[in-house]
């Protein structure tokens, strides 16, 4: 489904990602794990077409075989909310503060489909419920909790049914209560959309509990991947054992 | 060493802290756990003598530091120092290590830089060179070499490692447990994280809404906690070997046939 070949990330001065490549299949869930710094982030910005004007790539980036590697932006446009979404750590900077977060999931329906303000509105209202937040359409952004702006931006991800949703460290500045009820609703939605998902995140609980697979970045290099079972009991290089060893901090 | 009696605090539209009471023993790790909201970084600038509850009491070593002004604070300032969560944010860009370490001084000792840099663990050039030049993680050791300048008593950690990466967090929090044993400090830990808090400390406070719903001995605490809201938290915590055990009853090991099911 999206297929990621020598992906290669630079500045003037510096390589910030190095030959990356992997695969994500349809409906599976890959964890990208890694350092601040490691390339993770940047990684999803060229998938998504939003990297910064000063930051460069070069490799392939096929999604369904489109390459998106020089693409246009209107093309990458197209592609975003509608095929491929994200979910980003701070939704308020996602979210537009002007506007009631039922008229902005309904916008992106309307968007990048032919439905009329009704159907749209009615499907807003649908998907709001579907992430816990009945009748909350008619709120502003700053009228809701970090979690419940977290699940407007989910329902906003997934309102055109997209084939690959990317969440980049989604629950990270949760309260840990509010954290378990996001994942468990990431995981409801791309499991009845058979939306692929690639999730990065430092926290190896959250990766464990969410992915199939994992891929561990460091220093803009993928070093290690695999099923995640495997990687987390048998982990072969040296980083994603330092990670493993320092994760050990647990409540219970 | 420290004790709340009744604390509150109420501002303009919200009531911060509703009637806390708490005492820390000299010597002990006493942690504060709480998520967003429960009151903990306006218990932490009472503690530091940045502000005042709107009632109770506040005392400090035997002494009431709740209605003291300003200029009456000076030895609450040396006794007790605070690390930040975020190291770049309270450490001067333009000052070298070495000055920033001597800051709450006043005047720059090298033969205590040299002593704080070898405790914290960092190199004994660090006092030449300036923030910038160094991770999150030795930013981190830099606060805590200046906050052990003045020889305090108590040390308030206040989410000290949230902004870390995953991998240098547990040095970060054994530096601190291994300061206190060495400097035989009290230490006030704060942190929305139970793991990073089980790590470091010996008591645990558990608070939501500005209040303290539980507290004790951290192993009774976490292993079996009274209040609801306790059971919540615990539950509610990444853990990856609760996770890990789940995925190797569900999936095979390597990757051979799925284990028969009921039934067949």
């Amino acid at each position: 489904m999206i297929s990621v070949e020598a992906l290669t990330i630079f500045t003037r001065e510096q390589g910030l990602v190095r030959n990356v490549s992997f695969e994500v299949g349809e409906g599976e869930r890959v964890g990208l794990i890694g350092e601040s710094g490691s390339g993770k982030s940047l990684t999803a910005a060229a998938i998504m077409g939003l990297l910064p004007e000063e930051l460069r790539a070069t490799g392939s980036i096929r999604f369904h075989g489109k390459q998106l590697i020089g693409a246009s932006e209107r093309e990458l446009s197209q592609l975003r909310g509608r095929d491929m979404a994200m979910v980003f750590q701070e939704p308020m900077t996602a979210l537009n503060p002007l506007m009631r977060v039922g008229r902005q999931v309904a916008e992106s329906i309307k968007l990048h489909t032919r439905k009329s303000r009704r159907e749209a509105n009615g499907l807003a209202a649908d998907l709001l419920e579907s992430v816990g937040l009945p009748g909350t359409g008619g709120r502003y952004p700053h009228q809701l909790s970090g979690g419940q702006r977290q699940r407007v931006l989910l329902a906003l991800a997934l309102a055109n049914d997209p084939s690959l949703l990317i969440c980049d460290e989604p629950t990270t500045a949760l309260d840990v209560t509010v954290q378990a009820q996001v994942l468990d609703l990431i995981l409801a939605g791309v499991a009845e959309r058979s939306t692929a998902l690639l999730f990065i995140t430092h926290d190896l609980a959250v990766v464990a509990r969410v992915c199939d697979r994992l891929l561990v970045m460091y220093e803009g290099s993928i070093v290690e991947e695999g099923p995640t079972r495997d990687m987390l009991t048998n982990p072969r290089h040296d980083y994603t054992r330092k990670l493993l060893a320092a994760s050990d901090l647990e409540a219970a | 060493m420290i004790e709340l009696r009744d604390v509150h605090r109420h501002y303009r539209q919200t009531h911060a802290l509703r009637g806390i009471s708490l005492t820390v023993e000299p010597g002990q790790r006493f942690g504060i756990v709480g998520e967003s909201g429960s009151g903990k970084s306006t218990m932490v600038r009472l503690l530091a003598g940045l502000d005042q509850p709107s009632s109770g009491e506040i005392s400090f070593q035997g002494k009431r530091i709740d209605n003291l002004p300003e200029r009456r604070l000076g030895f609450l300032r040396s006794a007790l120092q605070v690390v930040f969560q975020d190291p770049m944010g309270s450490l001067d860009p333009r000052m070298r290590v070495r000055d920033i370490i001597c800051e709450p001084l006043g005047r720059t000792d090298d033969a205590l830089v040299a002593e704080l840099l070898d405790a914290v663990g960092l190199p004994a050039d660090a006092g030449r060179r300036y923030p910038h030049q160094f991770s999150g993680g030795q930013r981190q050791r830099i606060s805590i070499a200046r906050a052990l300048a003045p020889r305090p008593s108590v040390l308030v950690a206040d989410e000290p490692v949230s902004a870390l990466d995953v991998s240098v967090r547990k040095q970060i929090l054994d530096l601190l447990t291994d300061l206190a044993d060495r400097f035989e400090l009290t230490l006030v830990f704060v942190s929305h994280d139970l793991g990073v808090v089980r790590r470091v400390c010996d008591t645990v406070a558990v608070m939501r809404a500005g209040e303290i719903v539980e507290q004790g001995e951290i192993d009774d605490v976490y292993d079996r906690p009274r209040h609801e809201y306790t059971r919540q938290l615990i539950a509610a915590a990444p853990n990856l070997r609760a996770e890990l055990a789940r995925l190797c009853s569900i999936q095979p090991p390597d990757g051979g046939p799925p284990p028969p099911q009921g039934g067949q």
